[in-house]
């Protein structure tokens, strides 16, 4: 890696005592960073392992079996009877999506509004189907809020390694070597300063000497 | 004398479909497979006018033709028996009310049209007019010169509730009431059998009532009112003490005479194979006083229920073979 003193990096002492800072300063930043990467790796691992209990709930199944549930049901008391009890529910789920911020990542939370109200109002068969359905959404909910929860922390968790990976590969490197550069210049400045010096006051002496 | 009427009723027992030939309906691969083999029964004639064989208009025929079992059945009884099938086919009437009444709560009624037109002949109600009312409570004030009049007592409850099912079951109380009266005027024996076939009915729908509160958080002042107030094998202060069940474990013990409907219910929260249960105990008392009085007006009802249980078994399989979905376990045989 060949950093090149840009124009904008002035050989001086003052620009190296300010690089200095700025160096602390991204390694503060780093550090940070590497601690919010490893606490959304904590929260993805956290996350994934409340959807595979959910899924492990055999969540696949239970929707097959609302469905055919559903499915023998509206068989069983005929398309007429069925249609004139879905008739009769009143209203519709409504929902509300909320930003909910974690680590400073905008997440989705999902808040029932209202729910269409099924009790005291079908008949039978109908209302065992119908309640199966309410419980199955709401699960289903939770399940695509976890989701987007984990789809958005990994989203996050891949933007801040590979934030990590640049301050500690390229970026940190880079400065470390602009002020290794101008440390060095600096010296050689100062090398050549005291050279200088000295041949002066070697010129001086010897011309005292002749005189 | 009900021996006509029995005679006939001997002669369309035997166009019932024997179970073999329901479990063979019920293994069909599609739709087409189950018309064609329905093809050679009494359905088959009014199945080959139909444009498109599909689940519904296959339930719109067996609905049709159950309808011209029943008008058959009335046209050949008379007097005292007439008097009973009239009010004993008021339940196709209470089902009709009970889709209307629930229509008028948001969607137009055109849908259940073909099932009123032809149900023309077996009720004097003036369904149609029901059809035109604006809303719930208009369609009830139509009621007001009928012998449903005492419906409209319960639109506090539908208002209170914003809910269909006090009037719904308060149309079912009426019925049932008008059973038992026009019971009555029957033959001691046969007042016994029919009353042991629709105690069975009752008892069941009050079982499907009381446990609502404890599996599907329905209110308990709510389920107690709508109790039909006739109770066949269950204890009535039992019935009730279930609405105010803590938990499922708590009602069986209470409903113990059947528990084969509620164990479904409560254990895997299946009400069609509750229903199930319910009409093979339907089935199997239709059966047994069938061949006990063969010669009296009973077996006429017996053979009513049994048409209304084969049309039931022909709609669920037209709709799950449809949708390709397994058909046994869910038929009353």
């Amino acid at each position: 890696m060949a950093a090149v003193l840009g124009a904008g990096v002035k050989p001086t002492r003052g620009f190296l005592l300010q690089l200095k800072r700025r160096v602390v300063f991204i390694e503060e930043g780093y550090k940070l960073l590497e601690l919010k990467r490893d606490e959304l790796a904590n929260q993805l691992r956290a996350n994934l392992e409340e959807l595979t209990a959910k899924k492990k709930r055999q969540l696949e199944v239970k929707i097959e079996s609302v469905l055919r549930k559903l499915a023998v049901a509206y068989a069983s008391v005929g398309s007429k009877v069925m249609s004139s009890q879905v008739a009769s529910i009143e209203g519709s789920l409504d929902l509300e999506v909320l930003p909910k911020s974690v680590m400073g990542i905008p997440i989705p939370y999902l808040k029932i509004q209202r729910k269409p109200s099924t009790a005291d109002k079908l008949g039978f068969i109908s209302r065992s189907v119908a309640h199966e359905f309410c419980r199955l959404i709401e699960e289903l909910l939770e399940v695509a809020e976890l989701e987007s929860r984990i789809e958005r922390i990994a989203d996050e968790l891949e933007r801040t390694n590979r934030k990590v990976n640049a301050l500690e590969k390229i970026v940190i490197p880079e400065y470390r070597l602009v002020v290794k550069q101008i440390e060095d210049r600096l010296d050689q400045d100062m090398l050549e300063e005291f050279i200088r010096t000295r041949f002066v006051r070697s010129l001086i002496s010897r011309k005292k000497a002749y005189a | 004398m009900p021996e006509y009427l029995v005679v006939r009723c001997h002669g369309l027992a035997t166009h019932l479909l024997p179970k073999q030939v329901m479990e063979a309906l019920a293994s069909s691969k599609n739709i087409k497979d189950f018309a064609d083999m329905l093809s050679p029964t009494d359905y088959g004639g009014r199945m080959r006018e139909l444009k498109d064989v599909n689940a519904y208009s296959l339930e719109q025929v067996f609905f049709d033709e159950f309808i011209a079992k029943c008008k058959f059945v009335a046209a050949a009884a008379s007097g005292a028996m007439q008097d009973f099938l009239r009010a004993y086919f008021r339940r196709l009437e209470v089902q009709a009310l009970s889709r209307i009444l629930r229509v008028k709560m948001s969607k137009p009624s055109g849908e259940i049209k073909p099932h009123l037109t032809s149900m023309k002949g077996l009720t004097d109600l003036r369904l149609d007019r029901m059809l035109d009312a604006e809303d719930v409570e208009s369609a009830v004030e139509l009621l007001k010169d009928t012998c449903y009049s005492p419906v409209a007592k319960s639109l506090d409850w539908y208002r209170e509730y914003n809910s269909m099912l006090p009037l719904e079951f308060h149309l079912r109380k009426v019925y049932y009431t008008m059973m038992l009266e026009a019971m009555r005027n029957l033959p001691g024996g046969d007042r016994e059998r029919i009353g042991r076939l629709l105690g069975i009915e009752v008892d069941v729908a009050n079982c499907f009532t009381v446990v609502a509160p404890v599996l599907y958080g329905y209110s308990a002042e709510l389920s107690k009112q709508l109790i039909i107030p006739h109770f066949f094998r269950l204890v009535p202060s039992k019935v009730k003490e279930v609405t105010e069940a803590k938990s499922p474990h708590a009602v069986l013990p209470l409903l113990r005479s059947y528990e084969e409907v509620v164990k479904p219910l409560l254990e895997e929260n299946d009400e069609c194979l509750g229903e199930v249960r319910a009409l093979n105990l339907i089935l199997k008392e239709a059966r047994k006083q069938m061949l006990e009085a063969s010669v009296d007006f009973a077996y006429a009802t017996c053979y009513l229920a049994l048409c209304e249980i084969e049309r039931r078994n022909l709609t669920l399989i037209a709709y799950l073979t449809q949708q390709n979905l397994q058909v046994k376990g869910y038929l009353a045989l």
